[in-house]
């Protein structure tokens, strides 16, 4: 199930200086079957809030599609381990999106399709190749179209924070802990609740 | 961020809980004995729900809480339960902030699914106060007064906190904040607006670091009107300057570089820093008009009087565009010219292609 985040993380490196090929997919292993039907009477939680950031709400079902994406943890403490780095991320996720209005930063619809003719291209794959890997892994181009554009969103508002930080180390590997920096300081400024 | 251990065992429930396979067990009848209480609802994930939306509750609000939300929930009766639009009507109950929290349940019916709505309004505000720098109580001024005795309104206090930034910025201060929080007081919450004005800082003097192949004295000159020193440490003028210096190198050859300008110092005096990466020079390479039968782009690249081989000047280009534009104007009066570049980092070469649009398309 680890083949989106390859697949991210090759965006992100097309995008940086010195990209390098990502390896394809690999096979999703197969979905378990479904829960049975719920007897009448029974209850369920939809939904609820997670977090909310500066005001904007982060829900449990954007998490659990989210964890959906990543390669099953082997047990408990590892989902738990998982789900508060994920929690965390997508708390971020709001936070550069709400920068990046701030700094009026978009990405138009043609950065989009190229960065996926970069991903199918270093994947090997063509467009129906992409679209089989993207159902393989249980998302959508739609949706797939939507995290690269927040990718690059992200990438576009940290080169902007980098540029006026010129202290930051910006070498290739510093890169990581610079971003974590920078999110660090987003968060350090902002309403966050976590519920 | 805080560990989110809660949050995470309810996702291990969620996530991995063992799914329902029946209905539970019923209990014995027995006439000797007493009734035993009601088992509680049997908890199942949302994904086992099954049927359309039949009805829907709102519960915990208040009456202007059913009012806007009662028309946003009672859409979906009829549909089947589909979590994305969901999401995106859940987002739209808390879109004001008038909402604490808000939990969505189902309950299976035998024909379909009842939704239920859970809502947490705001916390009253049982007080306000505003702090300085040091901790110490500053005057609440009335609009934010009013606001005690009422539900908290994030939305009024994000406000408020901007419009203190806005004017700290606006009055060159730099190290300035401004944040509220609410804390839990008997029934409601403690509202603390802390602000710290921070320091007024007037630009003392200028460096123009990575400026290299353009002298820091030009720039220097470029800057003496519109910014001269001794100017309060506005950030919309410093923006403003860094592109006027990015226009002079765009029409000096430079078509790649990126001017930033560097943080306020926490203290006077204040030395503003560009930080300039010049880039290679670029010069143009192939220069094309299209659009137009090629006597007339002949004709018209002529006005232009640009030549394949300059140093690459916007300037330039921008001019060579309006005389083309002008020339074709009289005879079309919606057309657009698009002046498109096409920039080659390895041999350093921009090349021009002047995209002639009789009917005003783009």
């Amino acid at each position: 199930m680890g083949s989106l985040r390859c697949i991210l993380l090759a965006t992100t490196l097309a995008l940086a200086p010195g990209a390098v090929r990502a390896a394809p997919p690999p096979p999703r292993p197969a979905a378990p079957a479904a829960p049975p039907p719920a007897p009448t009477g029974a209850v369920a939680q939809l939904d609820r809030l997670i977090a909310l950031v500066d005001g904007t709400p982060v829900w449990l079902s954007t998490l659990k599609d989210a964890l959906a994406l990543v390669p099953t943890p082997p047990d408990d403490a590892a989902l738990r381990q998982a789900a508060d780095a994920m929690a965390t991320k997508l708390v971020d996720d709001v936070l550069i999106a709400k920068q990046a209005k701030k700094m009026r930063i978009e990405v138009e619809e043609a950065e989009v399709d190229e960065a996926v003719k970069v991903i199918a291209k270093q994947n090997n794959l063509d467009a129906a190749g992409l679209d089989a890997a993207l159902a393989q892994m249980g998302t959508t181009m739609a949706r797939y179209r939507l995290s690269l554009r927040e990718q690059l969103v992200d990438l576009r508002a940290f080169r902007v924070w980098l540029d006026s930080n010129p202290a930051i180390d910006k070498a290739p590997d510093k890169l990581p802990a610079a971003h974590d920096h920078w999110t660090a300081e987003l968060r350090r400024h902002a309403r966050i609740e976590v519920k | 961020m805080r560990a989110t251990a809660a949050l995470a065992l309810a996702l291990v429930t969620a996530c991995g809980g063992a799914a329902v396979t029946g209905p539970a067990t019923p209990a014995t009848r027995d006439p000797e004995k007493v009734t035993p209480p009601a088992p509680p609802p049997v908890e199942v994930m949302g994904s086992q729900l099954h049927g359309p939306v039949k009805t829907v509750s709102i519960t915990g609000g208040e009456n202007l809480d059913y009012l806007r939300l009662q028309p946003l929930f009672e859409d979906e009766i009829g549909k089947p339960l589909d979590p994305t639009r969901l999401r995106a009507k859940l987002d739209t109950a808390m879109a004001d902030q008038t909402l604490a929290d808000l939990v969505l349940r189902g309950e299976q019916l035998a024909d379909g699914v009842h939704l239920v709505v859970l809502l947490t309004p705001q916390p009253k505000v049982v007080s306000l106060v505003i702090r300085d720098a040091t901790g110490a109580p500053r005057p609440v001024p009335a609009e934010l007064a009013a606001a005690v005795g009422q539900r908290l309104a994030p939305v009024a206090l994000d406000a408020t906190v901007a419009a203190l930034r806005e004017g700290y910025e606006n009055e060159g201060a730099v190290g300035f904040a401004a944040a509220w929080t609410a804390v839990k007081s008997g029934a409601g919450v403690a509202v603390t607006l802390a602000e710290n004005p921070g320091e007024r800082l007037t630009i003392a003097a200028r460096t123009f670091a990575g400026a290299k192949q353009i002298k820091a004295a030009a720039l220097e000159t470029l800057l003496a009107k519109d910014l001269p020193l001794g100017t309060p440490w506005l950030v919309d003028r410093i923006q403003r300057a860094a592109l006027v210096l990015e226009a002079y190198y765009w029409d000096h050859g430079f078509a790649e570089v990126k001017i930033a300008v560097a943080p306020p110092p926490e203290h006077a005096p204040a030395t503003l820093t560009f930080n300039i990466v010049e880039g290679p020079l670029y010069h143009l390479s192939k220069i094309e008009l299209t659009g137009v039968p090629a006597a007339d782009a002949k004709r018209l690249l002529a006005l232009g009087q640009l030549r394949s081989g300059a140093l690459f000047n916007r300037s330039e280009i921008a001019t060579a565009r309006d005389k083309i534009s002008s020339a074709l104007v009289a005879a079309h009066p919606k057309v657009n010219v698009l002046p498109l570049t096409k920039v080659d980092a390895v041999k350093h070469t921009v090349a021009l292609d002047f995209e002639i649009h009789l009917d005003g398309g783009t």
